[in-house]
């Protein structure tokens, strides 16, 4: 359903994404795990043609065969919101604080749909009630600030579900809950991925939150794609050396850990755009680098110099 | 016993709704004793509105409790004269607000010992020796924030912490806002300033995970009380309060 | 880095205007205050480049001062308003509780009060003066500052560098000084630069009522308050101080837009 390849984002000071390759079939959850410019937001925004503009986008993005790279903007406008929906991180932005959730949820109904104010109504408070508010129908008439954080990001994924999208694209969607809220919003996404059979897009730092979710995992790094595989594979016996190190530094609950001795890290610090090395983008900090890593790219799945020997 | 906290109380007012009617009031910590042995690290776990920050901002002596008494060293920290707070320092959550984007980097980490009798030399190797130690350079004292990333600023706000050489350092969620790969390298390095000078800290975060992994005790807050404390393998073991077991399901 | 443009024509308006007074303190093609009554109306010549007014004195010497004499006298004023100003909104911001809302209410009520009746009001129980259009104008410019300070002092009062000064010891007037200070210079400078302009408006509204710079010495709200008569017979007189006028204010005006344009990036960046 969704092809993207060669994707890249050029800005002035470098490459941000660098040829991604993706795919995902109809009802597929894929998650894109990265760290702070790795470019995975920017990933998620291409897909949509909604990257800065300062960015300049190559490469080819076709969701149902319709390439989306150097569309006109009311054909990705139409897509936008009908076909393809997206969840971001602060739901109390992407919600007007000044209208109802109610209003909220049907004015796309009645836009493109055509219903009428009350057949959206209706439809709006079925929606609540898919993604679990209790008493959806009294729930119309409240305002988002009335609202905890969980409870108005359940507004917003039903506002993304008004016009069943075949696609649903999450950007951090639990980054600002409390854990156990945010653990609740990620069973939610997932099972109405399944019962929909809509396919999900999950963006996130946290492999936890991943691993909850998605049946596909892709690490981004530098805005290279260095591994991607199925999650529980790629989680259980990473293969690329920044994965490794990803998973192994992740603090772990045990009661084994003996707290003498320091936690696995990766070395180094994520570095600036303009100071990506032209090779491998882990050059510099991995652990196992060869000669040749820092000038020339390695291609493959894992992208990895190490892996092709 | 370095910290000694005793039944502490502590509620905010809300902005008044009605003219004639008294402005609502949230109880944010709710009768809460602790304490803290030197060289000890105890971690607080608690989801937000817990009520976490507000017991180290009380630590801190930000804020009075309502109720109850702080102790530090065994001097109420209600009356404590201001040069004696420098027993207790903290590191913020976020690395871009802590530090003042128009100061260097070395007039920051000198800045504690501004108020003591030191020379500006004495200071000036101070801020060197403690940018060291957090793994950055002596070099750096001339930079801006500006020029870097938020683990290193973390870092930078760490040196700072400890260069009037405290007894105890509050660190209030210092690793949520930094990279996976960066949390484990600044919770080595507290772990390591914990061994290497005796700092006793209170490590507070959201994360049981994080917490566990630093802690030699831990205590769960939730609504403003502690529903469970121990040491932390015991915690990790067998948890026994439901709350405890749920943010373990969620973690 | 590219400037902004509003930038770059405002700081060349003012290096005009600044430039202007500059030289009259050396120079000028005539006293500006030398009346030849025979000279009378002289359309512009070489010798008069823009003529002479009804006294006979050189209408290009006469602007000449008066950008020197409006300059000073809105430079002198805004500097002391917005020095007193910015001074209690930083110790409203450091101190907070009542003397925070006196000194804000305060600044409030004076708001409600119209600059130029509060000028005809000193005007009229001291008497017309240049001191005290200084005094009228600088004392317009202390809510103004005092709000502007207040308010970008009391954000930097919730960074965290200042609870981790505060927790290392250090008192408000340090935090202030060190801190708060260098952090709110760039909305105070900016605001300085918009309120010369209001300044030198004020300067001229009062001239030209007959409330602040006495005969002869001139200024271009004298030289309207004079042509005002004679709109008719030579309407040039006044065309000229008007233009210098405008010039100077939207010259202070665009300077101040493009700090703030400057500014504003600058600081997100440093983020």
């Amino acid at each position: 359903m969704l092809e993207v390849s060669g994707l890249s984002v050029a800005f002035k000071a470098g490459l941000a994404l660098r040829g991604a390759a993706l795919t995902l079939a109809k009802g597929e959850r894929l998650g894109i795990a990265g760290e702070s410019g790795s470019g995975k937001t920017l990933l998620g925004l291409s897909l949509l043609g909604m990257a800065p503009e300062a960015a300049h986008v190559t490469g080819s993005v076709q969701f149902d065969g319709q390439e989306l790279v150097g569309a006109p903007e009311t054909a990705l406008r139409s897509l936008r919101g009908q076909r393809i929906a997206m969840v971001f991180q602060e739901p109390l932005s992407a919600l007007n604080p000044l209208r109802r959730v109610g209003d909220l949820i049907a004015e796309p109904l009645r836009l493109h749909r055509g219903l009428s104010r009350a057949a959206a109504l209706d439809r709006a408070a079925a929606l609540l009630a898919e993604v679990g508010l209790p008493d959806p129908t009294a729930r119309l008439r409240q305002y988002p600030h009335e609202m905890s954080g969980g409870q108005r990001q359940r507004v917003t994924i039903a506002l993304a579900l008004a016009c069943d999208p075949d696609l649903l694209i999450a950007d951090e969607p639990t980054t600002a809950l409390d854990v156990q809220v945010a653990a609740h919003i990620l069973d939610l996404l997932r099972d109405l991925s399944t019962r929909r059979r809509m396919a999900l897009i999950l963006i996130s730092h946290d492999l936890r939150a991943i691993a909850r979710v998605t049946d596909r995992l892709a690490i981004l790094y530098g805005g290279d794609i260095v591994e991607q595989g199925p999650t529980a594979d790629v989680l259980a016996a990473p293969r690329h050396p920044y994965t490794q190190g990803l998973i192994a530094a992740r603090p772990v609950l045990s009661a084994s850990r003996d707290r003498r001795q320091p936690l696995p890290t990766i070395p180094g610090n994520v570095p600036a755009l303009a100071d990506l090395p032209p090779g491998c983008r882990f050059s510099g900090r991995c652990p196992v680098e060869l000669p040749h890593c820092h000038s020339t790219r390695p291609t493959g799945n894992p992208a990895c110099h190490r892996e092709a020997t | 016993m370095l910290l000694s906290i005793e039944n502490v109380h502590r509620r905010y007012a809300l902005p008044r709704t009605h003219l004639f009617r008294a402005p609502p009031v949230i109880p944010a910590v709710q009768g809460i004793s602790l304490t803290l042995d030197r060289g000890e690290i105890l971690g607080i776990v608690g989801e937000s509105g817990s009520g976490k920050s507000t017991l180290a901002r009380m630590v801190m002596g930000f804020e009075r409790p309502d109720r109850g008494r702080v102790w530090l060293n065994g001097q109420d920290s209600a009356t404590l004269p201001r040069a004696a707070r420098r027993q207790t320092q903290m590191v913020f959550q976020d690395p871009y607000d802590s530090l003042d984007p128009r100061r260097s980097i070395g007039w920051s980490v000198a800045e504690p010992l501004l108020a003591t009798s030191m020379t500006t030399t004495e200071r000036h190797a101070r801020a060197a020796d403690r940018l060291a130690r957090v793994g950055l350079s002596p070099a750096d004292m001339a930079r801006y924030p500006h020029e870097f990333s938020g683990g290193q600023r973390q870092r930078i706000a760490i040196a700072r912490a400890i260069a009037p050489d405290p007894a105890l350092l509050v660190a209030d969620e210092p690793v949520a806002a930094l990279d996976v790969s960066v949390q484990a390298q600044v919770l080595n390095l507290l772990m390591d300033l914990n061994r290497t000078m005796g700092l006793a800290m209170l490590f507070i975060s959201h994360d049981l995970a994080v917490v566990a992994s630093i802690a030699d005790r831990i205590a769960v807050m939730q609504h403003g009380r502690i529903v469970e404390t121990g040491p932390t393998a015991q915690i990790v073991a067998a948890p026994e309060h439901p709350y405890t077991q749920a943010l373990f399901a969620a973690a | 880095m590219r400037l902004p443009a509003n930038l770059l024509i405002g700081g060349t308006l003012v290096a005009l205007v600044l430039g202007t007074a500059a030289l009259s303190l050396v120079w000028t093609p005539h006293d500006a205050t030398r009346i030849v009554v025979a000279m009378k109306f002289q359309p512009p010549s070489w010798s008069h480049p823009l003529g002479t007014d009804q006294l006979g004195r050189d209408v290009v010497s006469q602007l000449m001062v008066g950008a020197r004499n409006s300059v000073a006298i809105a430079l002198v004023a805004v500097l002391l308003g917005g020095g007193i100003g910015t001074a209690l909104g930083l110790l409203a911001a450091a101190v907070g509780g009542w003397v925070e809302e006196v000194v804000m209410r305060l600044a409030d009520f004076s708001f409600a009060f119209p600059a130029l009746l509060f000028a005809i009001m000193l005007a009229a129980v001291f008497g017309p003066s240049l001191t005290n259009a200084v005094i009228a104008i600088a004392f317009i410019n202390i809510p103004v500052f005092a709000r502007v300070a207040r308010a970008s002092a009391a954000q930097v009062w919730t960074r965290g560098y200042v609870l981790a000064a505060a927790s290392a010891g250090r008192g408000r007037a340090a935090i202030t000084w060190d801190h708060v200070i260098p952090n709110v210079l760039a909305p105070v400078t900016v605001q300085l630069t918009i309120e010369f302009a209001v300044g030198i408006l004020a300067e001229a509204a009062l001239s030209y009522l007959g409330l602040g710079v006495q005969p002869p010495t001139p200024s271009w709200g004298r030289m309207l308050s004079e042509a005002q008569t004679l709109l008719y017979l030579a309407p040039q007189l006044a065309i000229w101080p008007g233009v210098c006028i405008m010039v100077a204010v939207l010259g202070f005006n665009l300077l101040g837009d493009g700090l703030r344009d400057l500014s504003d990036p600058m600081l997100r960046r440093a983020r």
